[in-house]
């Protein structure tokens, strides 16, 4: 008896898949990157080591006061590492999961974390996307030994990505985080009201580092990075004190033939009731 | 399947296959995707890189009601300013003309303090550096519009000139007790309220107007309110931040604008319930 053959699976929509055929392309299967880590941050593991920039914020209150009053923010690069390392190894395996199926790339790649599963410690890194490889014909020559691209376009992305002469190499992650134990105005103590410079810091900190981590992945891919997301998320730590993390995602290009002339769009009044 | 399109996806992969080129200068970030990147070129603009400003500012509650919510309206334009502030500062030394798609976060925080963030992607003027267009390069606008609008603007002869902002705190009128725990037999209008949310809106939009006057702007487009109600044991107030691209006419760029009328035939499916009651 003969095993029942197995269909590919896709996260494509119909528009997508369209998208993606018209490239030479057929999706060859779902890829799945995961790794669960135990992330390292100084807010949880208490005043432990930090290094990078670090800044002290006084109480703001006339007489002074204790020194709960004062307020500082420290660079967390353990967990900027952590984040970096976590998405990395769930790229990795989405990427060998993509070359096992004999795949090219892979397309509409979403990176998501959850934070719920085994506390706030353990967090989970997981790449999902859709393997696409190149529909062979008869005259083709044999291709060289290949790394899938990793894209984050999806597949009608893809396809106005190759159109202008661009193409997908991996995907990119950012990250920054910060550790602020807030001062009192920080705090929102109304006695003390007026610009808030840590908390503007803070974000132009991780934002900062965040940035870094991406220009130094177009660098290592030799590209440059297009459809970046970010988000800034607020975790808390010990006491008042929270850690404010940079999270920013985009698909490095790399620029491979000029781009073909394309039409001037029509600008459309839709009629939709 | 199309031959063309397998053709080059081939290319493409083959040109993957080779070493990394490596790269010379600082690489491009942007929030833009593929078919951003192309309405962007054929008017003439090209991004740069990612840039962003942060503002934090707090305010003291004691005073809102009796005039005092100066102090508030001074803080929401402090963190909105610092924001755009840096956003432009960061566009002007990577040597952009302008920042699009910038988007703005906003984090409220215990009642008294906002904190805004604007992301976005710097651009450049590709014809500003031909003969004849050299001039001196003013400061960087700023808009909230994607690559989308910016195109269709500059396609119907109009130039983003700086992102304006303009704020204003309501602060509400005591009720009569009654009134405040629901035991009024007789209903009206509460024209206090009305009025202080009419004249906080009319001082917002000329905040907003003064600034695209200065901006030397024909006026405003892209308008957008937020209002949030804050209401305590001190204070019942309405914060209201209003936030827009000013702009100017320039020479159109790009092909004329003619828009054509179109059925679009990808209707999304009616919601047949809504609210947990079968709609008719």
């Amino acid at each position: 008896m003969t095993e029942p053959r197995r269909a590919p699976g896709s996260r494509l929509s119909v528009a997508e898949a369209a998208a993606v055929r018209r490239m030479g392309l057929r999706p060859v299967g779902l890829v799945l990157g995961t790794a669960v880590l135990q992330v390292v941050s100084s807010a949880w593991a208490g005043a432990g080591p930090v290094s990078g920039s670090a800044r002290r914020y006084p109480c703001q209150h006339f007489l002074g006061g204790p020194a709960e009053h004062w307020g500082w923010n420290v660079e967390d690069p353990g967990l900027t590492g952590s984040v970096l390392a976590g998405f990395g190894l769930a790229l990795e395996r989405a990427r060998a999961d993509a070359l096992g199926m004999g795949a090219d790339g892979v397309v509409g790649l979403e990176l998501t974390v959850d934070r719920r599963v085994g506390g706030s410690t353990a967090w989970t890194f997981q790449a999902l996307g859709t393997a696409v490889a190149l529909v062979p014909e008869g005259g083709d020559p044999p291709r060289p030994s290949r790394t899938p691209f990793l894209a984050a376009f999806s597949g009608r992305q893809l396809e106005r990505l190759l159109l202008q002469g661009l193409v997908p190499v991996t995907v990119a992650v950012g990250a920054g985080a910060c550790l602020v134990q807030p001062s009192c105005r920080t705090r929102g103590d109304p006695t003390v009201p007026g610009r808030v410079d840590q908390r503007r810091d803070a974000l132009t900190l991780v934002r900062d580092r965040a940035r870094r981590s991406l220009e130094a992945a177009a660098e290592e891919a030799g590209g440059q990075v297009l459809g970046i997301t970010w988000q800034d998320l607020r975790l808390p730590g010990w006491g008042e004190s929270w850690l404010q993390l940079a999270e920013a995602v985009g698909t490095v290009v790399r620029p491979f033939a000029a781009p073909l002339p394309a039409a001037s769009p029509t600008a459309t009044v839709a009629l939709r009731p | 399947m199309s031959g063309g399109g397998r053709n080059r996806t081939q290319e493409a992969l083959a040109a993957l296959a080779q070493p990394n080129p490596g790269r010379v200068g600082r690489p491009v970030l942007a929030t833009l995707g593929p078919g951003e990147l192309a309405l962007l070129a054929e008017v003439g603009l090209e991004p740069l890189g990612l840039v962003g400003g942060s503002g934090s500012a707090s305010w003291s509650l004691a005073g809102v009601g009796s005039g005092g919510e100066d102090g508030w309206t001074w803080a929401l334009l402090d963190a909105l300013g610092a924001a755009r502030a840096e956003l432009v500062d960061e566009a002007s030394r990577l040597g952009a003309d302008g920042v699009a798609s910038a988007e703005l976060r906003l984090e409220r925080e215990p009642g008294n303090l906002l904190t805004c963030q604007l992301l976005g992607t710097a651009i450049r003027d590709t014809q500003r550096r031909q003969p004849g267009h050299a001039r001196r390069r003013p400061a960087p606008f700023a808009t909230t519009f994607g690559p989308g609008e910016l195109h269709l603007l500059l396609r119907a002869g109009y130039a983003p000139a700086a992102l304006v902002v303009g704020a204003a705190v309501a602060a509400l009128p005591a009720r009569a007790a009654g009134q405040a725990i629901g035991w009024s037999r007789s209903d009206g209008e509460l024209a206090g309220w009305t009025a202080a949310l009419y004249e906080a809106r009319e001082r917002a939009m000329a905040g907003l107007g003064a600034e695209a006057a200065a901006a030397g702007a024909l006026g405003v487009v892209g308008v957008r309110f937020e209002e949030r109600p804050v209401v305590s044991v001190m204070v019942r107030a309405v914060e209201l931040l209003v936030l827009g691209t000013a702009v100017v006419r320039v020479e159109r760029r790009g092909a004329p604008l003619r828009p054509e009328p179109r059925v679009p035939l990808d209707d999304p499916p009616p919601e047949v319930f809504q609210g947990g009651r079968r709609r008719r």
